[in-house]
């Protein structure tokens, strides 16, 4: 079973981290950032078979001017991946970056849901006026 | 043509639902993915967007539809009333034609105008509150919202009344006493709004006695002219309404509240576009049963 | 190859960090610096090329 490799891995990179903190903090800085990224590359590779599948269920709420649920998955994405570096910042102490991250991921997200919205505006405005 | 026409009626509210149902499993899945609490409020308003557009995209169809037919509706009648009155006249039943023929002609043209340039724009208001209300989570649009709701139930009352006592007055002038047409008007109007399926129960077991009256007679085409006409369109503010209850159902199952307030408000806008049409179509359906009913006598 | 990459860095770290120890404890500090820095430098090496594998994952899943 998958997770419960993961388990195992994560408990063995936690028991090398602690290991490594005092003397190296930058070794273990890195090899918790592999442990982590490990987990995810794992996680994901499951679910790439699964691709198809999703690319054919989001051709079926494709709308009028080509939008769909693929911008919803974009913004999933970088939410994901502004959360992953988010706390990989808080993890070797810098905090102020960690909010940087976590603030200009927002924004990102916000201007990829942006022609979404457009569409809306405009169909609001086409129905009205 | 059977076939053409059932696509027609069943195609879009179908594809809607299948559309809405599959966005809205697609995005709970994405938001079971995002546990923080500021990326689950993004990744929701997202996906409120998204679903918003759909539906919108679909009721568009519908309210342009509603209006053309009842746009095609008075036209068919304007070529029809004076074909029919001449009928009357040449029966002998000269008042009741000219009753016929101004009063009826004047009612059903001022509904079709309320439904076209009052009514339609009031429900589009309403659509276009309804998602604001949704996607921006302000209390006060969705007040608004059903502020709508309640006047479009409320006009298409006035409308019912109106027309009630316009068939009182014709009635009268006409000189008949068919308490049987009446009551069937009586019945149909006040159970039209908003709840349209007690309307047509309670309306066809009158309307059947009206049609086998009817029969072998020039309102018969007329009338089964009309009810092609409206028979698809209703079909599809029901199917409609059903698929954007459906898709509510999912919705609130799956734990996204914005998304079945949109949901929750487009099926009453559905079910209110199909009284409406209910409304004007047994409005014309009776004029000419009573018209009929008093012909028949002379 | 992930999973073993982490053993492999726990490995380099360890080893570099004992070789700190018995630089500093020989009086060669600036050596044991620099044993640190080569150590970092070869780890940062075997593990951009993984992250960036992550990220053309995510990139290729979420369509981004």
């Amino acid at each position: 079973m998958l997770i419960i490799k993961i388990a195992a891995l994560v408990l063995a990179g936690g028991l090398l981290v602690l290991t490594l903190k005092k003397e190296q903090p930058a070794f273990a800085f890195l090899l918790s950032v592999c442990g982590a990224g490990a987990v995810l590359v794992l996680a994901f590779r499951q679910i790439e078979p699964l691709l198809a599948f999703i690319e054919t269920l989001t051709a079926y709420t494709v709308l009028s001017d080509g939008q769909n649920f693929g911008c919803v998955l974009q913004v999933l994405g970088i939410a994901l991946v502004a959360q992953f570096a988010a706390d990989l910042c808080r993890e070797s102490g810098m905090n102020a970056a960690a909010s940087a991250v976590e603030l200009s991921g927002r924004m990102l997200a916000m201007l990829q849901a942006l022609p979404l919205l457009q569409s809306l505006v405009g169909s609001l405005s086409s129905f009205l006026g | 043509m059977l076939a053409n026409a059932a696509q027609n009626a069943f195609g879009a509210p179908v594809r809607l639902a299948v559309q809405s149902i599959t966005f809205l499993l697609l995005s709970c899945a994405a938001s079971f993915l995002v546990t923080q609490g500021g990326w689950k409020k993004c990744i929701d308003a997202v996906s409120v967007l998204g679903f918003g557009a759909i539906s919108l995209a679909g009721m568009m169809d519908l309210v342009s539809l509603v209006g053309q037919t009842s746009q095609e509706c008075q036209t068919y009648l304007i070529g029809f009333i004076p074909v029919y009155s001449a009928a009357a006249i040449a029966g002998g039943q000269t008042g009741g034609a000219a009753v016929y023929s101004t009063m009826f002609y004047a009612m059903s043209g001022f509904l079709s105008g309320a439904i076209r340039s009052v009514l339609m724009p009031v429900m589009q208001i309403y659509f276009c509150f309804g998602i604001s209300a949704a996607v921006w989570g302000n209390t006060g649009i969705a007040e608004a919202a059903s502020l709508f709701a309640k006047c479009l139930s409320w006009l298409l009352k006035l409308c019912a009344a109106l027309f009630s006592f316009v068939l009182g007055m014709q009635n009268i002038l006409a000189g008949s006493v068919d308490n049987a047409a009446i009551r069937m008007g009586r019945g149909v109007l006040s159970g039209a709004i908003p709840v349209v399926g007690d309307a047509a129960a309670a309306a066809l077991t009158g309307a059947i006695s009206a049609v086998q009256m009817l029969k072998g007679s020039l309102a018969l085409t007329a009338v089964l002219a009309l009810t092609g006409l409206f028979l698809p369109v209703f079909l599809r503010c029901l199917l409609f309404y059903l698929s954007f209850s459906l898709a509510g159902i999912v919705a609130a199952g799956s734990g996204q509240q914005q998304c079945w307030q949109i949901c929750r408000s487009f099926a009453q806008g559905a079910r209110l576009c199909g009284s409406i049409l209910t409304l004007y179509f047994f409005m014309v359906f009776l004029s000419t049963a009573l018209l009929l009913l008093t012909g028949t006598g002379g | 190859m992930d999973i073993d990459l982490v053993f492999k860095i726990a490995a380099i770290g360890i080893i570099v960090a004992v070789l700190n120890q018995l630089l500093i404890r020989s009086g060669r500090e600036d050596q044991a610096m620099m044993t640190t820095l080569a150590g970092l430098i070869v780890v940062l090496t075997m593990l951009v090329r993984q992250i960036s594998d992550l990220f053309v994952l995510i990139k290729a899943l979420f369509d981004l």
